[in-house]
């Protein structure tokens, strides 16, 4: 069987939430249980050789998934796209088998590649 | 090129026809359509479920009108899941929480499912389910008292903001023979500003080309991806605002489009700039200029296109090039080095737009701002071509729902068009939607002169209202409310007679048509309860109207003129989408139509009503230098004032509210006071909250999650401390929209839309042409909340 997972190029990634809706609302989770969670990394200035703060800033937002990701099986079966990698805004993440993936992952910096258990 | 004569008009007989109000260009023409069909069919069978293909502009949600595909059971009709659609080219399968989390707006155990009326006092929450004949007898019978008893005029309709309602809402104002169809903003500070200056010296009304008019999108090869875009006082990925999906931004800097973002925070998009102006807010007219002013004294402007196209080039130069970038500096707070660095960097670019955005607006400036940022893409050569900045179309050809006025200029005499709200005092409002004028509007209320009031999905107390007590004092008064919405509001609660249910987005009929698309709203899933579509209620109430010759011969409209001459509510869409050449079921099993967009309309004489070259202003060309303006007495050039509280204005005040204070920062959680009783949402954002940055905190003691209160000359409210560096030193930004659907309902709490309600922060105090108001750039303070408190 292919081993599949989740391409998220996290550099476009701007924090809509879209993701973790989809994925409760798909499977119908109860509140505060996600299958992925947006993580938030800043704002914050990033520092000078001096430690002052400059005008530039690390402000990231990484779509974390979590262990009851099933990479959405059942949609799988009927030939469709994980509903968080379908429904996201940016159009920062893409499914696929992991051996395709690893592939794009060379393509560029600021991804992750995501493979659940189940995969 | 045409030219009209100004110069002998009277300012009262200037902007009285629909023609110089040109909202959207082409409107009653059916232009060719583009070569694209989507692919899907409107209804099919799926795993056992019905798939229904329509789209959302519609509360509740937002102004995108996204393409979604509905899935229903097919016995019951009822409503089981939603999902994007992948094949329609506005959202490509894209969604936001709020459409994803719908089913539970649709299910929701809150939701009013049946006609009711008042049977306590105003305010009580005491209510008794009625039937549709008596809730819309009731209606009649009140609005024609008022309307024969003291005037068409003193019924005042509410509507929220721009979506499929919009024209309906205005119509049936217009059946009441009244002009007054506005929503509680002072200034109309969205959008308004921007609009009706666009309207007024660009003859129609621009914005940014993310490829959004063709359906092949970034495919088309007509299209070009901007090489630099600014995104000015706006949020984009997080609002979506006004017809603009916010990810085009960044699918644009995927294809190398640079970044320059104005705006006082740093949000996402800002942090991932190239060039990042921090305004202090309420400054943007003065940074405007100074781009101006380096784009001129560089040479960097497109010295064809201001020859050929632009009036008053000259005078706007000067202008502009009177500034000293050390001025600017001073004034906006940003390094004179980075304005030079933007400008430069704009103006070399190729095609270059700007997204812009509500904060344009939400200043009294809102009308001399937009003008200075509208100079910048027009000097640079930059309006109605691939990737500039474009004219939005009346899709097909059909006009009259966006633009909200039809009906005013048909159904009304011209004596009665003249009664709307500020008609006389604010010429402005005559260009862009025929809104009444909300300042004025709240101090005729509080004088006893409004006595009939409809409200349609509008919840004026807890979301627009500055000032707030004054318009939920105000709105006690009038003799008859009658209210419409798919929940119960603080503002229904308060002050509504009669309420009735309105179907969903995934319920309803009606139709999309807004500057690039048109297509129809297909409904597909069975209505809970008793609720009707907006213009299905509007129809069924305006009949009464249109068979009672006694009040036509009152208000003086011919007998044989009928409000609403359509027999099913699908006929009132037929009649809408007629310019396309579709009926309105073809439309549903089309889905939506692309016109062929045509570049450089000025060129091809297309923009004019005369049909000659050049532009639908007075002298034919942009006017930099605008002879409406003059005409109307105000500076025809953009100018530059302080808001009217800041540091600079006021001193003493800022002695004692020391902290700047930006409103209004969306999530997409909600929709100004929508979702807020939608759990999956309501997860997301459970509190509301204001933004402070560390250092300011650590001065206030304040840590995350306090629930602090922000205050003011004019009132207080309390929101939950978010420590961030997202907001500077010397700002704040706090949240509006917030009521709590779970607390009481009755009066005094009425949901606790006072807790935390910013705007009674806020001022009704518009900008000199009616337009704008001071809303993210005032003045306050911050303080922990004691435990008593909470
Ligand atoms: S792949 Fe499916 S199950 Fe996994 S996080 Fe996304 S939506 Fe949830
Ligand atoms: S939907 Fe996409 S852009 Fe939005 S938070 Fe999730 S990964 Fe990020
Ligand atoms: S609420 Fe979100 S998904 Fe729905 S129409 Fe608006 S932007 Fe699109």
């Amino acid at each position: 069987m292919t081993r599949n997972g989740i391409l998220v190029d996290y550099q476009y990634c701007t924090g809509c939430y879209s993701c973790e809706v989809a994925c409760q609302a798909e499977h119908e989770l109860p509140l505060e249980q996600w299958g992925v969670k947006v993580m938030q990394n800043g704002p914050w200035p990033i520092k000078d050789e001096n430690g002052e703060p400059t005008d530039r800033y690390v402000y990231d937002f990484i779509p974390a998934f979590t262990k009851i990701c099933d990479l959405c099986a059942d949609r799988l079966e009927k030939g469709k796209k994980p509903s968080c990698v379908f429904h996201c805004q940016a159009k920062c993440m893409k499914f696929g088998p992991v051996d395709e993936l690893v592939g794009d992952l060379a393509d560029k910096p600021q991804q992750y590649l995501w493979v659940p258990p189940c995969a | 090129m045409g030219e009209q004569v100004l110069e002998s008009k009277n300012r009262d007989d200037i902007g009285t026809s629909k023609e110089e109000n040109q909202f959207n260009f082409g409107a009653g023409e059916r232009p060719e359509m583009q070569d694209w069909k989507h692919p899907g069919e409107w209804q099919y069978m799926e795993d056992g479920m019905l798939v229904t293909r329509t789209s959302v502009w519609s509360a509740p949600g937002c102004h995108e009108g996204c393409g979604v595909l509905v899935y229903s059971d097919p016995e019951t009709g009822r409503f089981i899941k939603v999902e994007g659609d992948p094949d329609d080219p506005y959202n490509r399968g894209a969604l936001c929480p709020r459409c994803l989390a719908f089913k539970q707006v649709e299910f929701h155990p809150d939701r009013i499912l049946h006609p009711m009326k008042r049977i306590g006092e105003r305010g009580e929450n005491k209510w008794q389910r009625i039937t549709w004949d008596e809730a819309l007898e009731t209606c009649y019978k009140e609005f024609r008292r008022i309307s024969m008893t003291y005037g068409g005029e003193s019924i005042h309709c509410l509507r929220g903001t721009a979506r499929d309602n919009q024209w309906q809402v205005g119509r049936l104002a217009n059946t009441f023979n009244s002009p007054n169809e506005y929503g509680f903003l002072s200034g109309t500070a969205c959008y308004l500003p921007r609009l009706s200056l666009m309207i007024m010296t660009y003859g129609g009304m621009l914005i940014a080309d993310f490829s959004q008019f063709s359906a092949l999108r970034y495919n088309d090869p007509e299209w070009q991806c901007p090489e630099c875009t600014i995104v000015w006082g706006c949020n984009p990925t997080i609002s979506n605002p006004d017809f603009f999906m916010g990810h085009w931004v960044t699918d644009a800097m995927k294809l190398g489009c640079k970044l320059i973002s104005v705006e006082p925070r740093v949000t996402w998009l800002a942090a991932h700039a190239d060039i990042h102006l921090m305004l202090r807010p309420g400054t943007d007219t003065a940074l405007a200029l100074g781009m101006a002013k380096v784009i001129i004294d560089e040479d960097l402007y497109d010295h064809d296109f201001v020859e050929r196209w632009c009036y008053g080039f000259d005078e706007f130069a000067a202008r502009a090039q009177e500034l000293s970038l050390d001025e600017v500096e001073k004034m906006t707070w940003v390094p004179k080095d980075k304005i030079i660095a933007a400008a430069r960097l704009f103006a070399n670019s190729h095609p270059a737009n700007i997204v812009w955005g509500l904060a344009v607006d939400m200043q009294s400036q809102g009308t001399p701002c937009a003008a200075a940022i509208a100079a910048l893409w027009t000097i640079t050569g930059n309006l109605d071509i691939p990737g500039g900045m474009c004219y939005t179309a009346a899709p097909m050809g059909v006009d009259q729902p966006s633009a909200g006025a039809w009906g005013y200029y048909d159904l009304l005499s011209e004596e009665q068009q003249k009664k709307r709200v500020g008609w006389h005092e604010y010429p402005m409002y005559r260009y862009g939607l025929t809104q009444a004028m909300p300042d004025m509007c709240l101090e005729e209320m509080e004088q006893g002169k409004v006595k009939g009031v409809w409200i349609q999905t509008s919840n004026g107390i807890a979301c627009m209202s500055c000032e707030t007590e004054r318009w939920y004092k105000a709105m006690k008064k009038p003799e008859f409310i009658a209210a419409c919405d798919i929940f119960m509001t603080p503002t229904i609660q308060s002050s509504a007679d009669i309420v009735m249910p309105v179907q969903t987005w995934a319920e309803k009929h009606s139709v999309r048509a807004h500057y690039y698309f048109l297509s129809a709203i297909t409904g597909g899933c069975a209505t809970e309860g008793e609720a009707k579509s907006d213009c299905e209620i509007n129809r069924e109430l305006a009949q009464y109207f249109d068979h009672d010759e006694e009040f036509k011969k009152a208000i003086g409209r011919p007998l044989d003129q009928n409000a609403w001459p359509w027999q099913t509510e699908d006929e009132v869409y037929d009649e809408i989408v007629k310019p396309s050449g579709f009926t309105f079921h073809e439309l549903m099993e089309n889905g939506p139509v692309y016109q062929k967009y045509i570049y450089k309309k000025y060129e091809k004489g297309l923009m004019r009503p005369d049909g000659k070259p050049g532009f639908n202003t007075p002298t034919g060309r942009v006017e930099l230098y605008s002879t409406l303006f003059q005409n109307f007495g105000y500076d025809p050039l953009p100018y530059i004032e302080e808001p009217g509280i800041g540091p600079v204005s006021t001193p003493d005040l800022y002695e004692k509210y020391p902290l700047i204070m930006i409103t209004g920062a969306r999530t997409t959680s909600f929709f100004h006071s929508e979702h807020r009783q939608i759990p999956y949402l309501r997860q997301l954002t459970p509190d509301p909250w204001v933004q402070i940055n560390p250092k300011t905190a650590a001065e206030h003691n304040i840590n995350e999650g306090d629930w602090v209160w922000i205050e003011n000359h004019r009132g207080r409210c309390r929101q939950r401390a978010r420590v961030t560096y997202e907001v500077g030193e010397h700002e704040i930004a706090a949240q509006h929209g917030w009521w709590f659907p779970e607390q009481d309902g009755a009066e005094p709490n009425l949901y606790g839309f006072r807790q935390s309600n910013i705007n009674q922060l806020l001022a009704n105090k518009p900008g000199a042409t009616g337009f704008g108001a001071d809303l993210k750039c005032t003045l306050c303070k911050i303080y922990r909340c004691s435990e008593e408190d909470l």
